[in-house]
């Protein structure tokens, strides 16, 4: 006597989700936006602390040189189209 | 042996061929037109009548640019870049900015400084025929043309703010415009919408085309100068080249600083010849010529007053120039350092004047860096790339050039930097900036993650760019009332007490000892005539308002506030009032008006 096989097992569905996208990335691009955001940000914020209330000194050199770190990751990439 | 004949050298043809039309002759008229102003201008006294020059000035600058006009039809010309959509917005832009500009004129920002009311004074003269000639310069070397184009206005404007900043604020109106305009030319309609947003929220633009002074002026005919200079050289069209050199000739009607655009200019024509190796010259030679015949034709008449009066064309510059007034050379024997460190330092405090240092007068003093910390940071970075990039992508060119030209000339070369004041031509060139960085930062993070799609991020940064702006100039600043001073808002604050009289009972002014009684504000605010009482007042008084029947105002500087107590025991009755202003300043004053006596 042979025993009736099991029905197929229904496929479950999960839940669909709710946001879904496939994300592609440039990661050595994404640094660079990184590094020129994060490092003028960061610079800029010291800057601003130095001018507010009022600036008795000039700017700091650390200030200065996390701009400058950030215009390089700025400057070092390919050219943008300027036509709009 | 017979000689062989000797054949006569052969001789060269040469063929003149002059073709004369009347598009020739009309140039030359207007070049004749030019001449006749130049020899007649200095030959003619200060109340002289000038209408015939002025009309044959004005007369010349429109048959030149009537004649370019009919001379590109018979050339081959480009056609123009910009389309219908491109005026739209255009249009858009210079309403949109004359609202902002336009609202609450008369009372944001609230004083009438002095410098305001100087040259309103000198409109006024024009009014009354005093100022005839509009070739020459005023108030402190201003050219007088200035005070001919207020009188315009104030001639049919009876309200005395309105009548005297409506023109700066549509001056900086068109120019909003126009800086879409000439992005718009050199680069695209993306960055050219970006730079003219930012221009048109940016409360330091909003606060000069609010005041009644020319600074305003100077970004307004360097934007038009290049824009039609650029649109010029891409639709190869000797009309515009024309119409470039006018604008940059018109400058020299302005204040001194607007004389940065005849440099910038030909800053860049020298640039581009040396760049292509003369290729540009041979291409657009004749252009220009037309620009500096164009430039010639308008500005002559200032340029021959510079010739003959140099100490009057220049006082202003030479007032200001550190090296010109010796204040190089005497700063550096002060302390004891070299000149070049000096200069050192005249150009770190001008390369931040923006965005690190804070202006150092009252002519806008906002108290802060001029822009945002984020502004700043892009502007850096804007400004860096397109100065290294500069021979490799000559769209940056008129920007850099305009910026470095007016950082170094304006500002490092002045006294006191940074003087808002002096700044106001760097507010085109400096958002240009911003508005590249801000757009390559984007392009860049849409590289890195391909799907990002749409100006969601343009957005965002213009929102928070115009409110953080708008929120500071309308909200924050506004009430300060730090424009123009302590002596101007109290000057303000007093001329419709004081206006209110109409001739009723006379008006007493019992100012601190140290109040310049001469200031511009009174002269141009208060229409009533007034007596100063200098001197402490002493008991018993012997003044008129308190003698006869028709009453008194008397207004007291905070200082002489206890006299007034000594006028209420001898003329009790009236009515005291106390000012004080909550402003910066905290301006005080304090009024007692004594009632005209009643009949029995």
């Amino acid at each position: 006597m042979t025993e009736n096989p099991l029905p197929p097992a229904p496929v479950k569905k999960g839940p669909s989700p709710l946001i879904e996208f496939d994300l592609k990335l440039r990661p050595m691009d994404l640094l660079r936006w990184l590094l020129a955001v994060g490092l003028g940000t960061w610079g800029g914020w010291l800057l601003y602390q130095q001018a507010t209330p009022f600036p008795t000194e000039p700017p700091s050199i650390f200030s200065l040189v996390l701009i400058a770190l950030g215009f390089a990751a700025f400057f070092f990439f390919p050219e943008t189209d300027l036509e709009g | 042996m017979s000689e062989a004949p000797t054949t006569p050298p052969t001789e060269k043809n040469i063929s003149v061929h002059v073709s004369i039309t009347w598009i020739h002759l009309l140039i030359g008229l207007s070049a004749a037109l030019t001449i006749f102003t130049l020899f007649n201008i200095p030959n003619k006294e200060p109340l002289d009548n000038y209408t015939l020059l002025f009309i044959t000035w004005g007369a010349s600058i429109l048959i030149l640019l009537f004649a370019l006009y009919w001379l590109d039809r018979s050339r081959p010309t480009q056609p123009s870049s910009l389309t219908r959509q491109d005026w739209l917005l255009f249009g858009w832009l210079v309403l949109m900015a004359f609202l902002l500009r336009f609202w609450r004129i008369s009372s944001i920002p609230f004083s009438m400084s002095g410098d305001e009311s100087s040259q309103a004074m000198d409109s006024l003269r024009v009014l009354q025929g005093l100022i005839r000639n509009p070739f020459t310069t005023g108030w402190y070397t201003v050219p007088t043309m200035n005070f001919f184009f207020n009188s315009l206005f104030m001639s049919v404007i009876p309200d005395k703010f309105i009548g005297l900043r409506l023109p700066y604020t549509l001056f900086g109106s068109f120019t909003v415009g126009g800086v879409y305009l000439l992005v718009r030319q050199i680069t695209g309609r993306r960055l050219a919408t970006l730079t003219a947003l930012l221009t048109l929220t940016y409360h330091y633009h909003i606060h000069y085309s609010r005041v009644g002074s020319n600074q305003i002026v100077d970004p307004f005919f360097m934007v038009f100068a290049l824009y039609f200079l650029y649109r010029a050289m891409q639709e190869n069209r000797l009309f515009f080249w024309g119409l470039s050199g006018v604008f940059t000739g018109l400058a020299m009607y302005a204040y001194a600083g607007a004389r940065l655009t005849l440099l910038v200019i030909s800053g860049i024509l020298l640039f581009l010849a040396a760049r292509t190796l003369g290729k540009f010259i041979k291409q657009h030679w004749h252009g220009a010529v037309i620009f500096y015949l164009g430039f010639l034709i308008t500005g002559a008449q200032m340029l021959q007053f510079g010739a003959l009066h140099p100490d009057d064309f220049n006082a202003r510059v030479n007032q200001i120039g550190i090296i010109q007034s010796g204040w190089l050379a005497q700063e550096a024997q002060t302390y004891q350092i070299s000149q070049a460190a000096v200069l050192w330092e005249q150009f770190y405090r001008s390369f931040f004047a923006l965005t690190y240092y804070q202006d150092r007068t009252v002519w806008y003093k906002p108290d802060a860096p001029m822009l945002d910390p984020a502004s700043s940071v892009l502007l850096i970075f804007g400004l860096l790339y397109g100065t290294i990039t500069l021979f490799k992508n000559q769209k940056f060119l008129p920007f850099a050039a305009w910026w470095w030209g007016g950082t170094l000339l304006g500002s490092m070369l002045t006294e006191s930097p940074p003087s808002s004041q002096r700044l106001v031509t760097l507010i085109v060139p400096s958002l240009f900036f911003v508005a590249y960085a801000v757009d390559r930062l984007i392009q860049m993070l849409r590289r890195a993650i391909p799907q990002l799609g749409g100006n969601l991020l343009y957005y965002i940064f213009l929102l928070v760019f115009a409110f953080n702006s708008l929120f500071f100039y309308f909200v924050e600043y506004t009430p300060r009332r730090a424009f123009g001073g302590g002596p101007a808002e109290t000057a303000t604050i007093l001329a419709p007490y004081i206006n209110n009289v109409n001739g009723k009972y006379p008006v007493y002014l019992l100012p601190d000892p140290g109040t310049n009684t001469e200031f511009p504000t009174w002269a141009y605010l208060f229409e009533e005539p007034y007596t100063l009482l200098k001197d402490p007042l002493a008991s018993p008084l012997q003044v008129d308002g308190l003698n006869n029947s028709k009453g008194a105002l008397f207004i007291a500087f905070p200082s002489r506030f206890a006299e007034l107590e000594i006028l209420r025991e001898q003329a009790p009755g009236g009515q005291l009032t106390h000012i004080e202003s909550q402003s910066i300043w905290k301006s005080e004053i304090m009024l007692y008006q004594v009632p005209p006596a009643q009949d029995p």
